[in-house]
């Protein structure tokens, strides 16, 4: 899970901020919405381990932008109780500019299901 | 210690105080041991063998080397996994014995120990709900580790040259060479990898061949 939060650029300052109405899809997959018209500041995105890129469509009220994520996936042997998790090394990443200013990578190793990796500029 | 050094014992190793009616003699002979602590837990966790062989030697009047050697070949199976695993440990050291009425041994010392493993992972699941579930294999890993160890011990004559005994143990891990893809294991001889110190208790039986 590739956790991105949403922020806005005012006078220089950074503020986390909530996104009303926002729908999310993995490419391939507009069947299965990952959020449905949702009001959230972050968004968890699930990677393809069974593959090295991984796109994803956040649809926005006003227009839609797209996120694309190159990646290795690497299985890591938690302990014996849970067997083996998925982390995944970010090499590149791309993303379209209709609503979305600028994206910021943070952390390009996935391997904690909590921490912040990615930063959304609106 | 006399007289109620038989029931000490006796109360240390829940055995009637009969059984320790040997007095005065003490000779050199080589005692090799069966830890039947293994088997105990190999019969509880029911997987793979897990053999373990112990062997000492009285070199002056008060010590004795020690040399401990073991053997596990498992498979463990858990939530999407099959992790099969060889290994073997080795320990070596001395124990200072206290108690010099015979051949029975209430001793103090230290080991070495190392042990080298191979694990292989023949095929592993990841659930990943979205976009479909992961399935891989890990190739066969070499790693090893080796620690210190401070042991106290009881070894006493059940009848002719037969010996039951325990020993107690706290031990150090000195190095430990992780897997890339692994943070927790158990090292065999020693306990699980994440625990820079940890305790054991092994018994065992014994046979004793006097020089």
């Amino acid at each position: 899970m590739v956790n991105a939060d949403f922020f806005t650029i005012e006078e220089e300052e950074e503020g986390e901020v909530t996104v009303d109405d926002v729908s999310v899809y993995g490419l391939g997959r507009e069947d299965s919405l990952l959020y449905d018209s949702a009001s959230v500041r972050r968004i968890s995105l699930p990677l393809d381990p069974n593959s090295d890129i991984t796109t994803f469509v956040v649809l926005f009220p006003e227009n839609s932008d797209t996120l694309t994520f190159h990646h290795t996936t690497s299985p890591f042997f938690h302990s014996y109780e849970c067997g083996y998790v998925l982390h995944y090394d970010l090499s590149g990443f791309e993303y379209s500019t209709n609503v979305i200013d600028s994206v910021r990578l943070e952390i390009s190793k996935i391997t904690h299901q909590y921490e912040r990796h990615l930063k959304i500029y609106l | 210690m006399r007289g109620i050094s038989k029931y000490i014992f006796s109360i240390l190793l829940f055995l009637p105080a009969s059984v320790f009616s040997q007095n005065g003699e003490y000779s050199r002979g080589l005692r090799i041991g069966f830890d039947l602590s293994s088997a105990a837990i190999l019969a509880i966790e029911g997987e793979g063998v897990e053999t373990g062989v112990t062997a000492d030697m009285n070199i002056t009047e008060r010590f004795f080397a020690v040399a401990d050697a073991g053997y596990i070949n498992s498979v463990k199976t858990g939530p999407g996994y099959d992790l099969s695993l060889n290994a073997i440990y080795m320990r070596a050291g001395a124990d200072y014995n206290f108690y010099r009425q015979n051949n029975d041994v209430v001793a103090a010392g230290v080991r070495y120990g190392f042990s080298t493993f191979s694990r292989e992972t023949t095929s592993f699941m990841v659930e990943e709900g979205y976009w479909g579930n992961y399935t891989g294999t890990v190739p066969e890993r070499t790693l090893g580790s080796h620690w210190l160890e401070a042991v106290f011990s009881l070894k006493t004559e059940l009848f002719s040259n037969v010996f039951i005994g325990w020993s107690l143990r706290g031990k150090v891990l000195l190095s430990k060479k992780d897997g890339a893809d692994m943070q927790e294991w158990h090292i065999p001889g020693y306990g699980m990898s994440n625990k820079s110190s940890t305790g054991g208790f092994n018994f065992y039986i014994f046979y004793r061949i006097p020089f």
